[in-house]
């Protein structure tokens, strides 16, 4: 690899490219303002519901799911070929991966850890597509000169006074319903409480696992699943694994109160499980999103070698929301060893 | 919760969205897929049955195959071999008659030979003894006892060994 001088030459080539495109046109950091706020913009509403750009790309990431399930599964044949292809292999990848982890427990679970990979694996790698989280909206700040100069926005440079681009994309007269505003900020408004704003860019889109909605609504359903599962299998007595008072009842003050302290570590444990399904998540995507949000300011192409460890962290993210939900779900309907057995040792 | 972006619309249309999709894959794609897997499992267990029936059914039929083929080769030996005991035996026969044949024009030939050899014995002893007479008449000038003095010379000649059938008399 390191013999082909074409590579060399190309290297080059880039790199010279890199440093022209930066003297002749230097867009400024500041200038753009590229939004890095945890909370996701709102871009307009909708009767009273603010839509965000993730929102935007999850309607998309429907869609495309919704097509691509219907394409690939209408004209099914034993022998296939084609879309149909691409879904079995995705479907047996799975089946195999959840028979390893579920045994024959698998079928119950398959349909929601199935559809968290895929709704998550879809979500992930949308984000990545170049575009977004880059085409967007510039947000106009009150304090914020502004001007428009062939028909770009410009920043007033604060010491030179001289007019800065903003943006490679922009929309200079954006209507009404673009003007972006953030949650936090909407909130302030609908109070009547002064705030200040910057001018920002807003992206159309984003991706919807950026959004810490998402991972919370998933690990919701994990979780509430998972106690669900928990009780069809084992009844009531699937509650003795967060409540065990049986031996403190019966007298046995020692080993009641460990039993009664398990019980409530594991509740805690539990709940603490929501909160790490939703903070890997979306702390992974977003974090993601930053990395190549701040190596496309620092150089050109930089992000290029960053893309191929976002693509690996998408499928990775994606991996371990389903196969910790299956895994979770088996541990459940797994009979624990409650008080039941120990007594009958004693 | 506001600085996370957390916020109940936002939460419910996430959750929303995955009960959709949730709907959409288990329709479309779980359980058709999971289905044709099933069926096309079905479909190669029985091709697999099939081509195993087909193959012991083969082996059969080989078998079988085999068999005839070496009934016929032990029947074309077995006419094979008999034909060639007859041959063999008709050619004994052929040899023994030429034989016989053989003998039969030498005993016959031997017969003729012994006649003419008699023949030409006797006739060389007549001669032998009609000579020897003629000579000694001419020898003594007289008349000779026809019947003694051949009796003599007869016996001259069975002395020298030189009997009726020419052979030595002592051999």
């Amino acid at each position: 690899m390191l013999k082909n001088p074409r590579l060399w030459i190309a290297i080059v080539a880039f790199l010279a490219a890199g440093i022209l495109v930066k003297m002749f046109f230097p867009f400024s950091a500041a200038a753009v303002r590229a939004s890095v706020a945890i909370a996701p913009e709102i871009l307009f509403f909708i009767g009273g519901f603010p839509v965000s750009p993730t929102l935007i790309t999850l309607l998309i990431v429907l869609v495309i799911l919704l097509l691509v399930s219907f394409l690939g599964t209408r004209n099914m044949r034993i022998v296939p070929s084609g879309l149909q292809n691409v879904v079995e292999v995705v479907i047996e990848q799975l089946v195999n991966l959840f028979v390893g982890i579920a045994g024959p427990m698998w079928t119950k679970f398959f349909a929601i850890a199935a559809s968290f990979f895929i709704l998550l694996l879809v979500s992930n790698f949308i984000g990545l597509i170049p575009g977004a989280g880059s085409i967007g909206v510039i947000k106009v700040g009150k304090e914020t000169h502004t001007q428009v100069v062939n028909g770009q926005i410009c920043f007033e440079n604060e010491e030179t006074h001289e007019c800065e681009p903003s943006g490679i994309f922009a929309i200079a007269d954006a209507p009404d319903f673009l003007t972006p505003i953030s949650l936090e900020h909407a909130n302030m408004k609908a109070r009547g409480e002064e705030y200040e704003e910057h001018g920002a860019l807003v992206p159309f889109l984003r991706a919807p696992s950026s959004d810490l909605n998402m991972g919370l609504a998933l690990a919701l359903v994990s979780v509430f699943m998972t106690q669900v599962y928990g009780m069809q299998k084992q009844g009531l007595r699937y509650w003795t694994r967060f409540f065990s008072f049986g031996r403190l009842l019966k007298g046995d003050i020692g080993f009641g109160l460990i039993d009664v302290f398990v019980g409530l570590v594991e509740f805690i444990s539990e709940l603490g499980k929501i909160i790490s399904f939703s903070f890997r998540l979306f702390g992974n995507i977003f974090a993601g999103e930053i990395i190549l949000l701040i190596m496309a300011f620092l150089f050109l192409m930089l992000p290029f070698p960053f893309y191929f460890f976002e693509f690996f962290v998408a499928f990775i993210q994606a991996f371990v929301f389903a196969v910790l939900t299956m895994a979770f779900m088996r541990i459940a309907t797994a009979e624990h060893g409650g008080e039941g057995h120990g007594e009958a040792k004693h | 919760m506001e600085k996370l972006g957390i916020n109940l619309p936002w939460l419910l249309a996430q959750l929303i969205n995955f009960i959709l999709v949730l709907v959409i894959l288990r329709m479309l794609v779980y359980k058709p897929v999971l289905a044709m897997f099933e069926t096309r499992k079905q479909k190669i267990q029985e091709s697999l049955d099939t081509a195993e029936k087909v193959k012991a059914d083969a082996a059969q039929q080989q078998k079988e195959f085999d068999r005839k083929l070496d009934d016929a080769r032990r029947e074309a030996q077995a006419a094979a071999a008999s034909a060639q005991q007859a041959a063999e035996k008709e050619r004994q026969r052929i040899i023994a008659e030429a034989q016989q044949d053989a003998e039969k024009i030498r005993v016959a030939a031997r017969g003729e030979l012994d006649y003419e050899r008699k023949q030409m014995v006797s006739e060389l002893r007549h001669q032998v003894i009609e000579l020897s007479m003629l000579g000694a008449q001419r020898v003594i000038g007289g008349n000779l006892d026809e019947r003694k003095s051949r009796q003599l010379v007869e016996n001259f000649l069975n002395e020298v060994d030189f009997g009726p059938n020419g052979q030595k008399a002592g051999a």
